[in-house]
């Protein structure tokens, strides 16, 4: 199978009192005043919808149907240790109406699917966590 | 040995739907966006977006640390241009990100210097490090 490119985000990032990050379709256009918290809420944001989508697709393959209300709560520390800094993770998803081990299957399985999972596999702690 | 750590901070987020038509919620309410398939109708950002946006708002702040320790003064407008590939190949689906790095008024090889070490502190570049294929430039 050949590589498929099938979307890039473009944003424009500045830095600064007055800095901000917008893309180049004009769909996001955050301000990030420093210091901000902004870059673990954005990779919160991103990688939940992302990994929700991956759940959705792994109820597909194997037929489940899902009932609306999917949601991800997800954490992202920022850690010092040692003067490096480095991120932690935790997704706390609900998939209301479908039975505990099943959505247990889904979840473990949305993660071999889900390009950030696989982006940051074995360099953070991540723990996901059926709520 | 155990390490000491110390969370700096914590960003908490709620997303509800998906990828294609969703949202998400920082527990602040300084984060509040909706999500939509690029290119549709629907109003809203997706997560390649937001990725870019947050990997180059922490790489930043890397050059700044990096620039102090070097005690290089960096010109006001640093910027910087990202862009997050979402693929398809044999493996699924995966990234692959492009950062573009302005440090107008910076002799060329100290603003390499820079950047290069910033790699080596950016907590987004260290987690995804030999999992994705990103090409950070100078420009």
């Amino acid at each position: 199978m050949t590589e498929k490119l099938l979307f890039t985000g473009k944003t424009h990032n500045t830095n600064g009192r007055a800095g901000g990050a917008r893309s180049s379709d004009g769909r996001l256009d955050v301000k990030l005043p420093e210091p901000h918290p902004a870059a673990e809420q954005l990779f919160g944001a991103a990688w939940s919808a992302c990994y929700m989508g991956a759940i959705e697709l792994a109820a597909a393959q194997r037929k489940v149907k899902l009932p609306a209300g999917l949601a991800v709560d997800a954490e992202i520390d920022l850690n010092l240790a040692d003067r490096a800094f480095f991120l932690r993770a935790r997704l706390n998803v609900s998939v209301p109406g479908v039975e505990r081990e099943q959505a247990q299957a889904l979840i473990d399985t949305a993660h071999t699917i889900c390009p950030y999972s696989k982006a940051v596999h074995g360099h953070i702690d991540v723990t996901t966590t059926l709520v | 040995m155990s390490q000491i750590v110390k969370v700096l901070h914590t960003a908490k987020t709620e997303t509800t739907g998906d990828r294609d038509n969703g949202a998400s919620r920082s527990s602040d309410g300084l984060l509040d966006i909706r999500l939509s398939t690029p290119g549709s109708a629907r109003i809203g950002t997706s997560p390649e977006q937001l990725f870019a946006a947050g990997w180059s708002a922490s790489f930043a702040n890397a050059i700044a640390l990096a620039a102090r320790k070097r005690k290089i003064a960096l010109p006001a407008k640093v910027s910087i241009d990202a862009e997050v590939d979402l693929n398809l190949g044999a493996d699924g689906y995966f990234l692959s990100t492009r950062l573009n790095v302005r440090l107008p008024g910076l002799e060329r090889n100290a603003a390499k210097d820079l950047v290069d070490e910033a790699e080596t502190i950016c907590p987004y570049s260290k987690a995804t490090r030999g999992n994705l294929r990103a090409t950070i430039k100078v420009v």
